[in-house]
């Protein structure tokens, strides 16, 4: 088996809100690595801290203190545009409500990381219509987001993480609005991703989801208070 | 990026809507103001413009050509003595009254000028000639000026001063800025207005070849007492100069353009703002995949530059009907390349300007809130 490697590591990490003249600790001195190969399971309470810690994974936040490394680049040294090509090209986002764009197409949507990265337009929906070919969406690429179901949408979403080809893929409740034979599928395919060589974080409060997982991080009160390795 | 500010546009179409019709009543608008200002100011200095003088002798007080009070005739034969001076031709300016067919009276400026030189002859002629201001009673009318116009025809009769005359030139557009201008011989002119024979408004000079106008009014300048040499371009700029000053026209244009620009700008800016609150999810999810703060920038500007072309088009084509529609009332102008040009930076400067809120309040968006 092929070995894996650190594609993100948070170094004492820590991440502070102000809010008026309160300072909340989302996320106190954490220290945690995501490795390629695996599919790690974030568990916790609603406010404690899962959302700050996937959110400095996937560089869309500076900590406050600590460091963050992405791929071996150090996030707090880069500036925004910097930082949003990092993301582009090393990260893929599936969001709780699937965060569609609401005035593009499903091909348009999946397309986007794709321009983004600078491929031509055409390029960039050719590429966006094989990944919805193999989700088996292709009949629905000039739909937009508002016409597609739940499950479809969630499909696009995962089209759209996984079109620049990631190494690491952030899923926050991906499964949130499905029943369990869409769940099986949709982590089934997160657990191939991984095998495949993709570092892939799943941010959760479903206990199902636990038997899919190789880690199992829990947080509360923000800080790990658990971390645990499924072997099969 | 085109397209996708298209995508956003067509989604929310309403909006798009109102900031394509925000543009539209703005450019409209100054287009408006602007076409009747540069009526206004060509009214002005209709006379000196259209005149082939290239230097105008007037009273040394005179700084209006509509309001040029009298010199001694006695500078007419003077002035041949000046070198590079060529034909030198007097002009009379004279109220009078005039009494058409159908009994309506109506105040006109007498414009007299000499034949054969016709250094001011009628302009935008539709009927006659000047030749036929030869004839006896010969006076030119405008076509807008004269409200029975319908019945107006080469040689029909009309009063000025008790005196019949004789309609021999008919115009279209060549109106004046102070009342209705009817041009007819200097030496009529001064019989119908009561001006002695020994007066003239101006005197009208063109210059020998290898002269240059400014060198020769400047030599007459520096000789003559009591009148003064006028270059034409430098007396029509004094004459819109004077006018303006004088009348509040341009600070009323001004004024009017200016507004327009903040309402056009408010209401754009409100638009574009608010459909870029009501997407603010989206831009949050574009910078969180990674699109930078530029990026999602150059999106917004795009929107509204593709909504300022097409409001831009609109109002063109609007203002294009509009300044078919007011000639026709005998208010006829020429917008020029400048002023469209003016308008399109107008519209740019709306647009984007109106863009900016909006810019500002997704710049801030932080890409992080797609996780909450």
């Amino acid at each position: 088996m092929p070995e894996s490697e650190v594609l993100a590591r948070l170094e004492q990490a820590k991440k502070v809100y102000r809010t008026g003249d309160t300072m909340i600790t989302a996320l106190d001195s954490t220290t945690m690595e995501v490795r390629s190969r695996e599919l790690v399971l974030v568990e916790g309470p609603s406010g404690s801290g899962k959302t700050t810690l996937i959110s400095l994974i996937g560089c869309v936040i500076y900590p406050t203190e600590g460091e963050v490394f992405v791929r071996g680049t150090l996030t707090s040294s880069l500036n925004d545009r910097q930082l949003s090509r990092l993301r582009l090209n090393n990260i893929g986002f599936v969001f709780q409500n699937f965060n569609l764009i609401a005035p593009f197409s499903a091909l348009d949507n999946v397309a986007f990381p794709l321009r983004l990265m600078g491929k031509s337009g055409r390029e960039a929906r050719r590429e966006a219509m094989a990944q919805l070919e193999k989700l088996g969406l292709a009949d629905r690429r000039k739909n937009r987001p508002r016409e597609l179901s739940g499950g479809q949408k969630q499909r696009v979403a995962i089209a759209r993480a996984l079109a620049t080809n990631p190494r690491i893929l952030l899923c926050d409740e991906p499964t949130a609005s499905l029943d369990h034979r869409s769940l099986e599928k949709i982590m089934s395919e997160l657990r191939s991703l991984s095998r495949e060589g993709k570092a892939v974080v799943v941010v959760t409060h479903d206990p199902r989801l636990e038997a899919y997982a190789d880690r199992i991080i829990s947080v509360e009160d923000g800080r790990i208070v658990d971390e645990k390795y499924n072997r099969d | 990026m085109f397209r996708q500010a298209l995508q956003f546009i067509n989604y929310d179409k309403p909006k798009a809507f109102g900031a394509t019709l925000g543009v539209l009543v703005a450019i409209f608008l100054i287009g408006q103001q602007a076409g009747i200002f540069i009526f206004l100011t060509s009214l002005m200095t209709t006379l000196v413009d259209n005149s082939k003088a290239d230097i105008w002798v007037a009273n040394e007080k005179a700084r209006d050509a509509n309001r040029l009070g009298t010199i001694d005739m006695r500078y007419a034969l003077e002035l041949k003595s000046v070198p590079g001076v060529d034909i030198v031709s007097p002009l009379v300016l004279a109220g009078a009254s005039a009494k058409l067919r159908n009994g309506e009276q109506l105040p006109v400026q007498l414009v007299g000028v000499e034949a054969p030189e016709f250094l001011l002859e009628p302009w935008r002629v539709t009927e006659g000639s000047k030749f036929g201001l030869l004839d006896n009673g010969g006076v030119s009318v405008d076509i807008f000026d004269i409200s029975s116009m319908d019945s107006l025809e080469i040689g029909e009769p009309l009063e000025i001063s008790g005196r019949r005359s004789y309609v021999k030139t008919i115009t279209r557009g060549a109106r004046g800025f102070g009342g209705t201008l009817m041009v007819t011989t200097a030496g009529r002119a001064r019989a119908l207005g009561q001006v002695p024979g020994n007066k003239a408004s101006a005197i009208l000079l063109t210059v020998k070849e290898g002269y240059s106008p400014d060198s020769v009014a400047a030599a007459i300048n520096r000789s003559f007492f009591g009148i003064r040499a006028w270059e034409r371009k430098a007396f029509s700029q004094q004459t819109r100069q004077e006018n303006l000053s004088n009348s509040g026209i341009g600070t009323s244009t001004f004024t009017l353009i200016i507004f327009a620009i903040i309402s056009g700008m408010v209401i754009i800016g409100l638009t574009l703002y608010s459909a870029a609150i009501e997407r603010l999810n989206d831009y949050a999810t574009m910078k969180a995949i990674g699109a930078s703060n530029g990026y999602v920038t150059r999106i917004i500007l795009s929107q509204a530059l593709l909504i300022a072309t097409v409001g831009f088009a609109l109002a063109a084509a609007l203002l294009a009907g509009f300044q078919k529609g007011i000639a026709n009332a005998g208010v006829i102008f020429d917008y020029g390349w400048m002023l469209w040009a003016g308008l399109l930076l107008a519209t740019l400067l709306l647009s984007l300007g109106g863009a900016l809120l909006a810019i500002f309040r997704i710049r801030k968006v932080e890409p992080a809130s797609v996780f909450r």
